[in-house]
Order: C-alpha cells, then structure tokens, then sequence
C-alpha cells in the first residue's frame, strides 16, 4: 500500500487549544493550553471503513474535525484527494426562519440552485416527516426532529470521503432503523469512511479496521476486535457482548 | 487515480476561487441573516427601514439642537444623516466579526465553507443592511431641498467602495476576539471613539483648525475619508478627490494586510 493509493492520510496532526482556566474567587482567568491531539498518524485506504474509539473527551470529534477542515491542526499535515466530509448535526440555523428557509439555505451551501434547492427542500422535509413544521420557525422543532432533518441534509451528497460523528444518538428508533439504511448506502458509495462512536457494535459491524484515541493519542491501529477488546481493558465497564458502554443505550445502525 | 493534496493549509488562490464559487450562497446567507434579525419583530420588514430613520432622527434632534452652528458640516442635517449612514457598516462589521469564529463552526463542518468566505457573508450581510440607509438618505436629501445631480448615482459606490475596508475590519475584530475574549466590551467604547471623530456630527476641519498634526491624524480615519466621498457626491462639499481617494485605498490596504496576517493567524490557532 502506498501513500499514493490512500483516501485520507494524516500526518504528526497535533492540535492545541488555547484556553483559560477559571478559578472560584479569583477575578482574573489565567491562559493555559489544552492539548487535543498529539502526533496522530492514520492512513484510510480506498475502500476502507475505520472506525474511532475513544472515551469523551480523548479527541475524537477534534480529530474528525481537522479531517473535515473545520479546525486547522497546530501541526502536521492532513492529506486526500478531496476534501472530506464531516456529517454532523450541527450546522447553519437561523431559528427565527422557517423550516423550509433554513433547509434551502443548507441546500445552497451544498451547492444547489434556487429552483433545485426549493424543490429538494420540500422533499427532505417530508422525508424526515416534518411537513407540518414547513412554514414554521426552525425553533419550534424538538431535538429529535432536528436530528431528523439535519441527518438527511447531512448526507444529500455524497462525498469522496465520510466522516462519521455520532449521528444519532438523539433520535427515536423507529428513525435510527429507516436512517441505518440511507448511512448503509453511503457507506458503501464512499471511498472510504471513518466512524466515530460509543457503540462498540456500530464499529464492529461497520468496520473493517479500527484505532483507539487515549487522551489525544492514538494507542491503536489494527483489527476492529483487537481495538475494541484494548478499549474494553481501558474502560472495564464497557459490555462488549452487547455493544454498550454503561449508561449509553443501543444503537441500532 | 486523484494525488492527494495537503489539506491543512489552503493558498490564498484557492482561498479567493472558493469565495467566488460560493458567492450565490454568501449573499443569500447574508440576506439571510438580516432576514432573521428582523423575524421576531412586528412589520418585520418595515423595521429595516424604520430603525435607521429612527437613529437618524435621535441624531439630528440631539446635534442639531446643542451642537454650536460654526462647528457644523456645511448643510448640517443631511451631512449628518449621511455620516450616520456611512459609519454604520463599519459598526456593524466590527461587530458582527467579533462572532465569526463561533457562528461560522457549524456551517464549516458540514460544509467546509472557510471562515474567510463567512466574512464575505459579513460584508454582504452589512451592506443589505445598509440600503435601508441609503434610501432614507435619498429621501431625506430631496426633502431638505438638495438639488439633485448627476453624481448622486455615484453615492451607493461609496458603500460598494468600502466593502475591502469592511472586509478588513471584520478580519481583525476577529482575530482580536480569538485571543482576547474581552475586546467585543472594548469595541463599544472603540467604536464611540471613531464615531465622534469621523465628522458626522461636527466638521473636523473646522473643530481642529489650530491643530494641524492632529487634524492631520484625523483625517487617517478611513470612516472619515468615506463620509467625505459620500458628503461630495451628494451635497457638493468639496473634495481633493485623488487625494482622498489615495488615502482611502492605502488605508484599506494597509489594514487588509494586516487583516489578513492576524486572521491567518488565529484561524491556524484553532477554536475551543
């Protein structure tokens, strides 16, 4: 395998945050830095499916990031072909504008036309069985039903490279399972996929390699159950059998 | 099979190509925006023009009654309304690039739209805005008697004009932001500054007469220099055009470079 022949390859990516740090008390915050990422090298090959895992806070969606070119590593370099996409919840909301005013605008910053983005805009919001918000103000839907929508504006294209970051943890079951097949597809369209998740049993169904972040460092690279079994070591609470980590419910994708 | 490219530091080439190919959304964006400010309000869309109005007529009453006749700009009220209407893209600007790195992270994420096209959507945003300015100035220019000319066509250049020197200050309140979080509760204060120094209210050259190195200073102040411009295109004050023009360009300039570096800078710094 070479260089050459990789989807997305990541080279000494370091990332350092500024921040302060804030003590009861005092009236001054004093700078300190808070080290996201460090020295990380991963290679996803075409055709790959990796998967990330990691506890809260070990750098995941910070990595995911700087694979999307939403954040800039401190160092290091981030190498594709084309420029990966990062599907995610969030994105553009203007609260105050309609349902169908903000998903046009995400259609138009996807690339669409007016005439296109309007037209798909009905059809997104009707799929995601939201047609009685349509002309109502984006804040009057619940959590879940922007999860709806913004799942299916997430993954209107289909990008060259998938970027993964748990995508539904907060939407119902009856949508987790009809979203589970539009990602399968996705999956399968992509030239290569990193996944991001809690569920120890979306990574071992969904992928064919995995790595292991530890407080901004990758510990591991190789086979997804030799990953998942480091993991489980590092955090004993994880239920492997099942794919849960205490507290988290299944996720059925 | 497609090389790989270095993703992690994009070249101002394809800074500026992927800002033209996104211009249709960044102006919708901006429209957008202005759109949603205005939502919530009753006769949403009347409070785009009635707010500016209102401003303009808190202004004039206030100055036209305190501020001692000598000190004035030549035809005082429509100066002033047109010294308020040219200062106001800079404050919103300012303003609004204090919030860029925060309000643009969603948006980058789904769709690597760089934080520099989301300042273009500032500008935009700024400058729809701003035509509620405009056309009261018009208005208020045909009701106060000033005779119209040819060159009044020219006076939404001045807006079109300024659009580098907005982009420029919206990159450096930016930049600022990003590693001083307190600077958006100096701006306020910054930005009186500038406003009662750029001549809206009274006429610079009359108020610093005996104080050449100053005035000299004074007239540095890029927002100055553009309510000059628009003061010339619409009410006939005179103007030593090339020279005004000159130092408006270098001014902008200059703090684009600066813009520029400082916001490089502070978008490779990352965001929390």
């Amino acid at each position: 395998m070479t260089d050459a022949s990789a989807a997305l390859l990541l080279k000494d990516v370091s990332k350092v945050f500024k921040a302060r740090k804030r003590y009861a008390g005092k009236l001054f915050s004093t700078p300190t830095e808070v080290v996201g990422l460090k020295n990380v090298n991963l290679r996803v090959g075409r055709g790959e499916v990796v998967g990330l895992i990691g506890e809260n806070g070990s750098g995941k969606t910070t990595l995911l990031k700087i694979m999307s070119g939403a954040l800039t590593p401190s160092s290091g370099k981030v190498m594709a072909p084309f420029r990966p996409r990062l599907i995610s919840l969030s994105g553009l909301q203007l609260p105050n504008l309609s349902v169908l005013e903000n998903t046009v605008l995400m259609l138009r910053a996807h690339g669409r036309d007016a005439r296109e983005a309007n037209q798909e805009a009905l059809e997104l919001i009707e799929l995601a069985e939201l047609e009685e918000k349509t002309y109502l103000p984006y804040n009057t839907l619940s959590t879940g039903m922007r999860a709806r929508l913004g799942f299916y504006l997430a993954t209107i294209n289909e990008p060259e490279v998938l970027l993964m970051d748990e995508m539904l943890s907060v939407a119902d079951e009856r949508f987790t399972a009809a979203a589970g097949k539009t990602l399968q597809v996705k999956l399968q369209r992509a030239h290569g996929v990193v996944i991001a998740s809690h569920s120890m049993e979306t990574i071992a169904r969904n992928c064919t390699r995995a790595v292991v972040l530890n407080k901004g460092e990758l510990i591991f690279d190789g086979p997804t159950k030799e990953a998942i079994d480091l993991y489980s070591k590092l955090r004993p609470g994880v239920d492997r059998s099942e794919g849960r980590i205490d507290g988290t419910p299944p996720d059925t994708v | 099979m497609a090389r790989l490219k270095n993703l992690s530091r994009n070249s101002p080439g394809e800074i500026i190509r992927d800002i033209w190919s996104r211009r249709a959304f960044l102006s919708l964006l901006g429209y957008s925006r202005v759109k949603a400010s205005l939502a919530d309000t009753n006769a949403a869309g009347l409070w785009w023009l009635l707010e500016p109005a209102l401003q303009v007529a808190v202004y004039g009453t206030i100055f036209g009654l305190i501020l001692p006749a000598t000190l004035r700009p030549d035809n005082f009220v429509i100066s002033l309304i047109i010294g308020i209407a040219i200062f106001q893209p800079y404050a919103s600007a300012s303003t609004r690039g204090t919030n860029l790195f925060r309000e643009s992270r969603g948006l980058e994420e789904n769709t690597s739209i760089s934080p520099w096209a989301f300042v273009v959507s500032t500008v935009i945003e700024t400058h729809v805005k701003t035509l509620a300015f405009i056309v009261i100035v018009y208005i208020a220019a045909i009701v106060l008697g000033v005779t119209p000319t040819w060159w009044w066509l020219a006076f939404p250049l001045v807006f079109l004009w300024s659009s580098f020197f907005l982009y420029a200050v919206s990159l450096i309140t930016a930049s600022i932001t990003r590693y001083f979080p307190s600077f958006p509760k100096l701006l306020g204060a910054f930005n009186r500054l500038v406003f009662y120094s750029s001549g809206i209210f009274w006429s610079i050259e009359k108020v610093l007469a005996d104080a050449p190195t100053l005035l000299a200073i004074a007239q540095l102040n890029p927002v100055y220099q553009l309510i000059v411009m628009g003061r010339g295109l619409l009410v006939g004050h005179d103007v030593e055009w090339p020279w005004v023009v000159s130092l408006n360009a270098l001014s902008t300039i200059a703090l684009l470079m600066i813009g520029m570096f400082v916001f490089s800078r502070a978008n490779r710094g990352g965001r929390d």
